[in-house]
């Protein structure tokens, strides 16, 4: 028995594209899996059929001849069907055309073969032959047919090639295994080739390109791509193959062997064939337990562990962890990043990665193309792709940048109910270099357990910070504040455990002065410098709205007091820079308690740095009290604030400041003085203590004092002033407050200063505040501003009757002044409590003889 | 591609170029790469919140401008942002945060920023000590992936933990023990893992602190014979280690002295780091066969300065840090008047054999600018014929002086021995202390001290009783001091009680009291004979 090559590679052939055909059996099936298992299966039929046919199997060699013609045509329609797919092109109608056209040929040439007849067998010496007869001009037309189908799939291919970057890597296999079928097919011709089934091997290869391009685009699912089952058919094929090839020198060996073995012929070749195929058999196990099996096992322990482990854990930290470890372990990936939606915008923000000293500052907002396009999209997305789409053309270029700094090269949206509750940002493998379609099969499930376990932790995280800390600093709240002091306490029954409570001086005062915006930043500031002067074992809380508690365990009264100093310091000595105008030194008075020396339970610690703040209070500001020993301060700033003595040590300076008015315009002087004499008693009828009338007495001799930038042209100008002269006189307010702010004691006056032109409906200057908002002493001055420049007489204006200059006041009551101060002060000038200007005007100024 | 990737391709050449090719530059060429890379820095710095800060507004334009505008700075001037960890008043963004104390501080911690830039830099230069630590000769490469690294070093956040990342982003180098695992140790447990995982699968290459070095190695005779002290132990070792580990107890056995570990591992680099290295170089040179490479680091700075195959001087990565140099003389004037501003030279303008206080302005993103970090360093020669260099070359050779440095490990300033008489309650009329050196070359640091007449009336004082009194505040002030005891074993501190009068004395003599932190030879020889 004689074995062609061409039976010979024509098995091979068949079996290796039957291989495929049941491996895609169980693909995931998509448009390009159903193509290509057709292509397989045309394959099959044309190399199959002529596989037959030369071997002239039952029932006719005729038969096979057109099971292999029907094939070839099949292998140009589903080649067709097949890139149509690949390159996500529709073209239904061509199909269709080309499927009839190919069909009614087939049909045509079955009966007589009028355009490739089947050959002939023709027995020369014993060995038959097979010859075709000579190729009629009807072979030209299915020619040409094939021809414009193939020239069609290959402009399709070029067009497809030209236009979308991101598929030529994958569309270079396909195009070069048609070239090598064709110079197959081609090289039929060439005598060198003569006897040799180039055609059939040509097809093999091509076969191999469109299974590397498959792989390559990842387009489908493998479940298991290698049963045992499809193992047992491809041993048996084999074996079947290679007992095919080594049956004749068995039979030959058994006819010369010395023991006449041909009577066991059949035993010996049943046995020859079962151990081929076991061996054949064993082989494959070995291959698909290395390759398939003890991965697809190593991913599932990986899975299954990560699985367990995020299943107990509410830390995202933990998850993240878990989740980048977890993919790096099972896929070798070098650069692995996590983000989630993060604040109130809900920006994406990098919280974790596998690499230790990443670069995590990039926050991509949520209306980034990258977060669009992973919203919409269910699977992996390639970055290589993404940066080929329209989306991509809005990204900003540092965002670009940095991705491919991080060496992002996919991304994986981690969706819960419609919603993207993070991304996996990732690099292709390490040392593995490619990702297979098992490490995207294995990162899509561990997205998926990590989607919900992110989902959760956040939430729980969030409800958690909610309920410890506090909105604004972010340090713990009051009532964690507790718990964790309780805790710490018993902790420290055997050493020491301090407490420090830091009371912002002035606060209110400063919140008035710059605004409540200004004031929330500085007690962020203040928190930060707290946080950033502990130990990790201590905490910070904020124990009222202007105090902070900040619990140190094992610190003794030493080093308790040498942390409140250099807290006191950081915080006097904080700038402000967001502002442009230079903002008053925060003081604080710190209370320090100690366990076991001054406390023995938690509320007795509480107690006494409480105790120790409020002996500062009484005191004065800005100091640090432990227990009875009052740590006084060394600075030039820590004055004791007891009202009285700050009034005497300032009485010069305020007296130097009027001075320096009546120096420049002795109206402003005359004025400030009235101003203070109305206010003040203004005050007194008001019944505000004593404290609060003599703030408003100095505020009303310095409300002005800012006019003494104001130029001379200005400020005497005897007509109206024009709007920008208007400007430059408004700005005297602030000018008072720029003077008033270096004198630290003295700012408690500027709350009135600075608000004496605000008006009672908010249209006044400078920050246009309305009502109430504007403090009393402010709305008192102006007032008493109001009356007297009415009163006076100016160099642009006579001076208007006291009746007409309240009958103003009464008119603008509501809208410049507040109702219920401009009632007291009619009432206090129609008793006659109110000296009118005129005769019965002092002629030295009644304020600032009092301070002389 | 990382050394890593470029090792399995076997690109030796490529190698040396790009991590170790600084070293073949001419001085011109070294400079220009400073004055670009300073450019750069400039711009991201001036632009800066903390930039405009220190310039008040203004911007320079050319780099002569800058060193002009820019005073010289201390950590002060960056407390208030650093320490509250602002990013956004940064030049750059930091990723990480590295710590260190900050002896005689405000605080107690000095924090710098480390954007990813600089950490590129870092960890290329990083590379290039491992290549330049284990080879013998120029262009030669001798570092594997396979190779282990037995680790002395403290862990993040200080800057000496910032290696082995830095490091395994270049080369899956094993470190013994791993990192994850001892960074959640103490420095005993990682010291006795570390040996015990190198008893039994070898050990290639060796960092730590020159201190710490030196104690690790001294007790790994303790480490070996506990290691060894089952079969069971010996046997959980690979076979060649066990072979050695034999070989080695058979030889010293018949030498007669204590097995060390030259006789068990073939080191193929080892890297110091730290101050007080020269006095324990040869100690452990003559421990391990090896003699060890300087490199230079600090938290500020980061990575700056390498020795070579010759061990003979060090250079200055031209990429880390931009150099100024401040002269010994005028470093000295600074300490003496505040208000003096001395004048810097660059790296193109030092001078051999003259010592400087260095001063950086970090690069690639970094806080700090023309920063007086506090070290000083002597420059050795412009260039080297075994090393074939054309690049000044330097030694360490301590802080500055009115800083104490006590074998890398602890630093202590004129407040800190202040605050420690104070708490000690001793009637101490004046003192003066000086770093010295003892017979078998280790630092210490000597306190000469006055105590008032009348309080030894009444007070039972001597010098073991004031050493020991002030010994443990100093330990209670200063944790790394109480490590410094703790690891090291040493004893850091010795006193001498001088006759009463003796300071003032020499205040009377020369017109003003003695320096209080390292007072010259001369200063002292005076005080101790009046």
């Amino acid at each position: 028995m004689t074995h062609g090559i061409f039976e010979y590679f024509s098995s091979l052939a068949v079996i290796s594209y039957l291989f495929m055909f049941l491996i895609f059996l169980k693909a995931e099936k998509n448009n390009i899996v159903r193509a290509f298992l057709l292509l397989l299966v045309s394959m099959i039929l044309w190399t199959g059929g002529s596989l037959l046919m030369r071997i002239e199997f039952i029932p006719s060699y005729i038969l096979w001849y057109h099971v292999s013609l029907g094939g070839m045509f099949l292998v140009i329609y589903s080649y067709f069907r097949f890139i149509t797919a690949f390159i996500g092109e529709s073209k239904k109608g061509f199909s269709a055309f080309y499927l009839i056209l190919l069909l009614g040929c087939f049909v045509i040439n079955i009966p007589s073969g009028l355009f490739m007849k089947w050959p002939s067998i023709i027995t020369r010496n014993g060995v038959s032959s097979m010859v075709y007869d000579e190729i009629t001009g009807f072979a030209a037309v299915l020619f040409l047919i094939a021809g414009s189908i193939g020239l069609h799939v290959f402009m399709m291919l070029l067009k497809s090639y030209r236009k979308n970057h991101a598929l030529r890597s994958k569309l270079t296999p396909i195009i070069l295994g048609i070239i090598i079928l064709f110079l197959g097919n081609l090289a039929l011709v060439l005598p060198i080739f003569r006897g040799f089934p180039v055609d059939i091997l040509a097809g093999v290869v091509n076969a191999g390109f469109i299974l590397y391009s498959l792989v390559k685009k990842r387009l489908f699912k493998l479940t298991l791509m290698a049963s045992e089952s499809v193992g047992y058919l491809f041993c048996v094929l084999l074996g079947f193959l290679v007992f095919y090839t080594i049956q004749p020198y068995l039979e030959l060996a058994l006819s010369v062997s010395a023991n006449d073995l041909s009577t066991y012929s059949l035993l010996i070749y049943m046995l020859t064939f079962v151990a081929v195929v076991s061996l054949l058999f064993a082989l494959w196990k070995k291959v698909i337990s290395n390759i398939f099996i003890r991965e697809e096992e190593t991913f599932n322990a990986i899975l299954k562990k990560y699985s367990a482990n995020v299943a107990k854990s509410l830390d995202l930290n933990t998850i993240f962890e878990l989740t980048v470890s977890s993919i790096a372990e099972a896929t070798g990936i070098t650069h692995i990043y996590m983000s989630i939606p993060e604040g109130a915008h809900g920006n994406y923000v990098m919280r974790h990665s596998n690499q230790s000293l990443a670069d995590l500052s990039l926050v991509l907002k949520k209306d980034n193309p990258l977060i669009t396009c992973l919203k919409n999209k269910d699977d992996l997305l390639k970055m290589d792709e993404f940066s080929h789409s329209v989306d991509y053309k809005s990204m900003w270029e540092n965002e670009k940048y940095q991705l491919s700094k991080m060496k992002v090269q996919y991304a994986l949206g981690l969706k819960e109910q419609d919603q993207l509750v993070g991304m996996i940002l990732f690099s292709e493998g390490g040392k593995k270099q490619r990702l297979r379609e098992q490490d995207f099969n294995l990162i899509q499930s561990i997205g998926l357990i990590a989607s919900i376990a992110i989902k959760n932790a956040h939430t729980y995280e969030k409800a958690y910070h909610e309920a410890r800390t506090d909105h604004l600093t972010g340090v713990l709240n009051r009532r964690y504040f507790y718990e964790i002091l309780q805790t710490e306490f018993e902790l420290s029954k055997e050493g020491s455990i301090a407490l420090l409570l830091v009371n912002l001086d002035d606060f209110k005062l400063f919140n008035q002065l710059y605004g409540v915006k200004q004031g929330d930043i500085a007690l962020k500031r203040v928190a930060e410098i707290i946080r950033s002067s502990i130990s990790p074992t201590c905490h910070v809380a904020r124990y009222s709205g202007k105090e902070f508690a900040v619990i140190l365990p094992a610190y003794d009264v030493f080093t308790a007091k040498k942390l409140a100093e250099s807290l006191r310091d950081q915080i006097m000595s904080m700038k402000n820079r967001s502002t442009e105008y230079r903002q008053k030194a925060i003081t604080v008075s710190i209370g320090i308690s100690v366990a076991p020396y001054g406390a023995k339970t938690v509320k007795e610690l509480v107690e006494n740095a409480e105790q120790a703040i409020y002996q500062i209070k009484r005191k004065g500001k800005n100091a640090i009290k432990i227990f009875d020993t009052f740590v006084q301060p060394e600075s030039p700033h820590d004055e004791i604030n007891k009202y009285a003595q700050v009034y005497d040590e300032f009485k010069s300076t305020i007296y130097a400041l009027t001075a320096a008015i009546d120096a420049k315009d002795h109206y402003t002087f005359s004025h400030s003085d009235n101003v203070a004499f109305y206010a003040t008693e203004l005050a007194k009828r008001l019944s505000l203590n004593e404290e609060i009338v003599e703030n408003i007495r100095q505020a009303a001799l310095l409300h002005d004092v800012g006019k003494i930038g104001i130029p001379e042209h200005i400020l005497n100008k005897p007509g109206k002033l024009t709007m920008e002269e208007y400007e430059v006189m408004k700005g005297h307010v602030e000018a008072s407050i720029d003077i008033i702010r270096h004198l630290p004691s003295l700012d408690y006056v500027i709350p009135a200063v600075l608000g004496h032109h605000e008006y009672y409906d908010g249209n006044g200057y400078p920050r246009r505040i309305a009502g109430d908002n504007i403090p009393l002493t402010a709305r008192i001055l102006c007032v008493a501003d109001a009356f007297d420049a009415m009163v006076s007489e100016r160099c642009y204006k006579p001076a208007f009757p006291v009746e007409e200059a309240l009958h103003r006041l009464e008119r603008d009551a509501g809208k410049q002044f507040d109702p219920v101060l401009v009632d007291t002060f009619i009432m206090l000038v129609k008793q006659g409590l109110i000296s009118p200007p005129g005769s019965e005007r002092l002629k030295t100024p009644r304020v600032i003889a009092a301070i002389k | 591609m990382n050394l890593q990737e470029r090792l399995n391709n076997k690109e030796y050449d490529a190698i040396w170029r790009h991590y170790c090719g600084f070293l073949d530059l001419t001085l011109d060429a070294y400079m220009s790469i400073q004055k670009r890379l300073m450019e750069e820095q400039m711009i991201l710095w001036s632009q800066s919140e903390l930039g405009q800060t220190l310039l008040k507004g203004k911007t320079p334009q050319t780099i002569d401008e800058f060193r002009s505008l820019v005073p010289l700075t201390t950590y002060d001037d960056y407390a208030d942002v650093l320490l509250q960890r602002r990013s956004e008043s940064l030049p750059g963004n930091p990723v990480i945060w590295i710590q260190t104390t900050w002896e005689g501080g405000k605080h107690p911690i000095k924090i710098a920023p480390y954007t990813r830039n600089m950490l590129d830099t870092f960890k290329t230069n990083v590379a290039a000590c491992l290549i330049l630590a284990t080879t013998e000769e120029k262009g030669k490469i001798n570092v594997t992936p396979d190779d282990k690294l037995l680790y002395g070093l403290a862990p993040l956040p200080y800057a000496t933990g910032l290696l082995p990342h830095s490091l395994n982003e270049e080369i899956d180098i094993k470190f013994l023990p791993p990192v994850k695992e001892a960074e959640e140790m103490t420095f005993s447990e990682r010291n006795k893992l570390g040996f015990k995982m190198a008893m039994k699968g070898d050990v290639e290459l060796f960092f730590g602190l020159g201190s710490v070095a030196y104690a690790i190695s001294t007790s790994f005779t303790n480490l070996s014979s506990q290691g060894s002290g089952g079969l069971s132990s010996l046997l959980k070792c690979k076979p060649k280690m066990i072979y050695r580990f034999l070989k080695a107890k058979v030889r010293c056995k018949k030498e007669n002295r204590a097995i060390t570990p030259k006789d068990v591992f073939n080191l193929k680099g080892f890297m110091v780091a730290g101050t007080d290295n020269r006095c324990y170089k040869d100690d452990l040179e003559a421990l391990w066969g090896v003699r060890p490479m300087e490199i230079f680091a600090g938290t500020e700075p980061s990575l700056i300065g390498t020795e070579t195959w010759s061990r003979d001087g060090m250079y200055f990565f031209p990429d880390a840090c931009f150099y100024e140099f401040i002269t010994e003389k005028d470093m000295l004037k600074t300490l003496e008047d505040e208000h003096f501003k001395p004048k810097t030279y660059l790296m193109d303008e030092v001078i051999p054999g003259e010592k400087y206080e260095i001063v950086l302005s970090v690069l690639k993103g970094g806080a700090f600018a023309r920063y007086r970090v506090g070290d000083v360093y002597r420059c050795v020669g412009l260039t080297h014929s075994q090393d074939q260099t054309k690049i000044p070359r330097f030694e360490y050779v301590d802080r500055v002086p009115n800083i104490i440095d006590i074998a890398g490990f602890t630093r202590i300033s004129e407040t800190g021995i202040k605050n420690a008489i104070e708490l000690s309650r001793l009637d101490v009329a004046a003192w003066t202390a000086k770093k010295t050196y003892n017979h078998q070359n280790r630092p210490f640091m000597h306190l000469y001290l006055e105590l008032r007449n009348e309080s030894l009336i009444h007070q039972a004082v001597n010098t073991d009783i004031i050493k020991e009194v002030l010994t443990t505040y100093f330990k209670y002030l200063d944790q790394d001091y109480r490590d410094l005891k703790k690891i090291l074993g040493m004893d850091p501190l010795e006193v001498t009680v001088l006759r009463s009068g003796t300071f003032s004395a020499y205040e009377a003599k020369h017109g003003k009291p003695i320096t209080k932190m390292n007072p010259t030879p001369f200063e002292l020889g005076d005080l101790l004979t009046l």
